[in-house]
């Protein structure tokens, strides 16, 4: 548990900063943003029949379903994915480099703990932030969801909707934990997170643009489907099960290297 | 006999470069043993793979009779390591990295990270990262020994600190060593060695070449002599002279025998500067081996 304390009590601040902003994010544009779209949809239609449909699509909607609570809600994932994906890559890099970058491995790995264990201790800190994070997100995004005077009935799928940033963020925060376990050294934390973050926002992009389904297999920012959980009250079984497949191989592959690699001399 | 480290033909590749081939070793309960080598022999190499933190390619390593892969965890709660450059994390202060350090042992060690503190003259409220390498290092020491480790892995401990603090820490490890603890001390300098050892291990080129109680080593052991004479020496030689070079008035060589000899014959020349050192480490393998290719 001292490794959990540990790295929790030098990764919260940024965390709470991350959520905070993302907190921030979700209620500005809910608060304000949708309403002044709603009341401005005659003149948005207008501005956006000017551009070619991929342009609405690369940054994530569509006309048909952007003007409804749900669609507007969906629509804001985009961006919530990607503070999020920071967020998560954020967590894991730093955590899993942080001895790497300190050229301090010798004092952890000659303390009488396992690699298995630290490594473990190290992922539920992450795993920590990131839930800490999600239930102030999905308790934001019930709260606006009841001010907005949605069906109450609904809820439940509302909540599932919300709960897919924290499924996306695991999904990341595998990407980064591997990339911190194989690269030789991270440089910079942040720089290495916003390039992560920005990778997905990138498929994701390119993905609504291209509309190519092989492709989405290796968009984790479209794995869960926020439209779909609104309205259905599920996600896809396949994208799913990628999310999981890919989670569990970046994490199994990061914990074999991070318990048999050789340490070099600092 | 146990022992508190064992090696047998332990070997380590890297890739294909050579790490250490072959070593033997056997440390006893309660000896200081010194291990010594120049840069890129494979100590390190050694010592990282009784800690764990490298894997043998093959061989045998056991610490205390346990396996230094399988039995790892309970083996590092009985060993203290200082290892030639320390490096923390950042944004911490020295009482907290000591306070982190404690809580992987299961005993208080307040009492002790104190005393070893105040013996060291550390101040513990101030940040790793503003302080000079000797107080870096001195931090290194405290979290070392500070859960009375039984086996202490020095790895080139003294760089960075002043001499004074080198005496105290030499104090420091004879003291833990008469409280039992056993100590493995690598370094390039024979004379810190010869200073604290009971044995030593001679590692060159990744293979052990030999090991030696200090006090035979100190007997085979040669110095550096080099002197000025007044006016240039027609021809100079001595038992025991070695790598003899004559330029004008100064004479250099490797000296190993009897020093009055050498006193003697010194003061029979018209002396104007006289100097007698410790060779370099080189120079000794140099000497070593040349006589060991000679003997065979």
């Amino acid at each position: 548990m001292n490794v959990y304390r540990f790295e929790l009590r030098r990764t919260w601040k940024n965390a709470a900063v991350w959520t905070a902003a993302l907190l921030a994010l979700l209620a500005a544009l809910t608060l304000w943003a949708y309403p002044v779209f709603i009341d401005g949809r005659a003149a948005v239609e207008k501005i956006l029949a000017g551009f070619p449909p991929e342009f609405a699509a690369a940054f994530g909607f569509s006309l048909d379903d952007v003007f409804s609570y749900a669609g507007f809600y969906a629509f804001g994932f985009l961006y919530y994915f990607l503070f999020g994906a920071i967020m998560a890559a954020v967590a894991g890099l730093d955590i899993f480099s942080r001895e790497n970058r300190n050229k301090c491995q010798d004092f952890l790995l000659t303390k009488p703990r396992g690699r298995g264990g630290l490594f473990c201790s190290k992922l539920l800190a992450a795993l920590t932030l990131l839930t800490a994070s999600n239930l102030l997100f999905i308790l934001e995004s019930i709260a606006l969801y009841r001010n907005a005077g949605q069906d109450p009935a609904a809820l439940g799928k509302a909540v599932l909707a919300a709960s897919a940033l924290f499924f996306t963020q695991i999904v990341m925060l595998a990407v980064s934990v591997f990339i911190a376990v194989f690269s030789k050294r991270i440089r910079s934390v942040s720089g290495t997170a916003t390039t992560i973050g920005f990778a997905g926002f990138l498929l994701s992009a390119l993905h609504s643009i291209l509309e190519k389904d092989a492709l989405r297999y290796i968009t984790p920012f479209k794995y869960f489907d926020v439209t779909l959980a609104f309205s259905e009250g599920r996600f896809e079984t396949p994208y799913v099960l990628t999310a999981a497949a890919v989670t569990l191989m970046l994490l199994a592959l990061a914990f074999i290297r991070y318990c048999r690699a050789d340490v070099a001399a600092a | 006999m146990s022992y508190a480290v064992e090696t047998e033909r332990l070997t380590k590749y890297y890739g294909k470069a050579r790490g250490i081939i072959d070593v033997d070793l056997q440390i006893d309960e309660g000896e200081i043993f010194g291990f010594i080598g120049p840069n890129g022999a494979g100590k390190s190499t050694t010592i990282r793979t009784l800690l764990g933190l490298i894997r043998k390619t093959s061989g045998e390593a056991r610490v205390f009779g346990m396996d230094s892969e399988k039995q790892k965890v309970k083996i590092l709660a009985n060993v203290g390591y200082l290892p030639g450059e320390v490096f923390y994390y950042d944004n911490m202060r020295a009482i907290d990295l000591l306070r982190y350090s404690a809580s992987f042992y299961q005993k208080d060690c307040t009492a002790r990270m104190k005393e070893l503190s105040d013996l060291l003259a550390l101040d513990l409220n101030k940040k790793i990262e503003d302080m000079s390498l000797g107080n870096k290092k001195k931090v290194g020491i405290v979290q070392g020994l500070l859960h009375s480790p039984k086996l202490i892995i020095l790895d080139e401990p003294t760089s960075g600190l002043d001499p004074l603090m080198q005496r105290t820490f030499f104090d420091l490890i004879k003291r833990e060593n008469e409280r039992g603890a056993s100590v493995l001390f690598s370094s390039h300098i024979l004379g810190e060695v010869q200073r604290i050892c009971d044995r030593v291990a001679i590692i060159k080129e990744g293979r052990i070449v030999n090991v030696q109680r200090i006090d035979d080593l100190r007997q085979s052991a040669c110095k550096r002599v080099s002197f000025t004479t007044k006016t240039p020496p027609e021809s100079f030689s001595l038992p025991g002279a070695a790598d003899l070079a004559i330029d004008g008035c100064h004479v250099s060589f490797l000296f190993s025998g009897d020093i009055n000899a050498l006193f003697a014959a010194l003061s029979r020349l018209p002396l104007v500067n006289a100097d007698v050192s410790e060779p370099e480490l080189e120079e000794i393998f140099m000497h070593y081996y040349a006589d060991g290719e000679a003997a065979q």
